[in-house]
């Protein structure tokens, strides 16, 4: 891990790190939230209709 | 031969261009046309289009003195469009070869699918961004259908592709694909869990990472970059304070692959993908859900999700589209039982819209084997996206 990270700082992949983190923080709550949601009920409900196969 | 045009009134909103130079007579709809921005004026641009000179008012940020395609939307009253997207899904093969004909660039299979890449990106075609792109794309050896290849659109276009940055970030972060990575993260979860390590790690990775529908650890679900962050250094302190462990080169390829999902999440979904990995419990096996979320924004400023779940070792995954409020969406597996599914189903939809007030229409198509209709439900999305 440590070994990852010092190459990729050497190498500037974490030169914006910071500031991808700030705007990810600033995108809408309310999107993610959607993201999210979305995510979850669909991944069960491919999960449920799995199971219900076998 | 050289066309002024004073009057502005007429002029389309979008990518519109002054109606008086009788464009009927030496443009066709349908045809691309190559145009450069020569100058900004107080109201308008100087634009070269075919190597005659107008006054336009385009919207779109376009740089000065780059050549830029476009296409010929109406002839009577001058508009162009920079979206080439509705045309590639009626005649793809003619488009890409008059696109490559007019940037004096001789293609191939590969091109192809990256030139189509850009413009399902919805990206302006200017040519040294597209040159730059397939220069970058030969150096790093990727492969045409990779969401490098994507990520680097993205890159080049936001001018974020000089000093060395893009190649940077792809050598040494973007070097395998993201599924490759989440594979890698699933593989080194399984080898960790059964290669004998203690229980209290066993429990945080099966509560954080591993849904458990008897558990509902919904955490397992959701965002997982904070579970997989604490996870890594959990299995750095356990690694750093034993001399020996059967399964460090295990815990050392969780660290790194894990290392690199955190990453390269955090880079894509600056460019508003948003692809995860979700791992299930599945009798006495852990099975992987492939997750691929992508968000577009319209003019209008109503941002639209193309969605993919796919079950990993089994013919079984949900296409969809969110737009204003209403997920479309088709579920493709091989069901018997469709009556216990159209029920999961209905309550599927109802928590979508007690919890984020999305209305659902979810159908299931049988036929997953049938190749033909997995195809035409895909053009079908596609379609929608535009």
């Amino acid at each position: 891990m440590k070994k990852l990270l010092e190459i990729a700082y050497e190498k500037k992949i974490l030169k914006e790190k910071n500031k991808l983190i700030e705007k990810l923080i600033e995108k809408n709550k309310q999107e993610e939230k959607t993201i999210e949601t979305l995510k979850n009920e669909i991944a069960k409900l491919l999960i449920n209709i799995s199971q219900k196969r076998n | 031969m050289t066309e002024n045009i004073t009057n502005i009134i007429n002029y389309e909103k979008l990518t519109g261009i002054g109606n008086s130079a009788k464009t009927h007579f030496w443009l066709e709809p349908g045809s691309i046309v190559s145009i450069e921005l020569i100058e900004q004026l107080e109201k308008g641009v100087k634009v070269l289009i075919n190597g005659k000179l107008f006054i336009a008012i385009i919207d779109e940020p376009i740089p000065l003195k780059e050549e830029i395609l476009a296409l010929v939307t109406n002839v009577k009253k001058l508009s162009l469009s920079l979206n080439f997207e509705n045309q590639l899904y009626k005649n793809k093969k003619k488009l890409l070869e008059e696109i490559f004909i007019k940037l004096k660039i001789a293609p191939d299979n590969i091109l192809f699918e990256i030139l189509e890449n850009i413009i399902k990106e919805k990206k302006p075609l200017i040519k040294t961004k597209i040159i730059q792109l397939f220069e970058l794309i030969g150096q790093l050896n990727l492969e045409s259908n990779s969401i490098q290849i994507l990520l680097l659109i993205h890159l080049v276009w936001n001018n974020l592709a000089n000093n060395n940055y893009a190649k940077d970030l792809i050598t040494n972060l973007f070097q395998e694909p993201f599924e490759y990575v989440c594979e890698q993260v699933a593989e080194t979860t399984k080898q960790i869990l059964f290669t004998g390590i203690p229980q209290y790690i066993a429990k945080e990775i099966t509560d954080k990472l591993i849904y458990n529908e008897d558990y509902n650890n919904t955490i397992a679900l959701g965002n997982k970059t904070e579970s997989i962050i604490k996870i890594i250094k959990t299995l750095s302190n356990y690694s750093e304070t034993r001399n020996e462990i059967k399964n460090k080169k295990e815990i050392n390829s969780f660290i790194e692959y894990g290392s690199k999902y955190v990453l390269q999440k955090i880079v894509l979904q600056q460019y508003d993908y948003y692809p995860d990995l979700i791992l299930v419990k599945h009798n006495n096996d852990i099975a992987e859900i492939n997750v691929e979320i992508k968000k577009h924004s319209t003019p209008n400023g109503t941002p639209t999700y193309k969605i993919k779940l796919q079950y990993k070792k089994e013919p079984l995954e949900l296409k969809g589209l969110l737009k204003d409020y209403l997920l479309i969406g088709n579920i493709s597996a091989n069901i018997n039982n469709s009556k216990e599914i159209n029920e999961q189903i209905k309550n599927t939809e109802e928590r979508l819209l007690r919890k984020i007030k999305i209305k659902t229409n979810i159908t299931i198509n049988n036929e997953v084997q049938n190749q033909n209709m997995q195809h035409l439900n895909y053009l079908v999305i596609n379609k929608l996206v535009s």
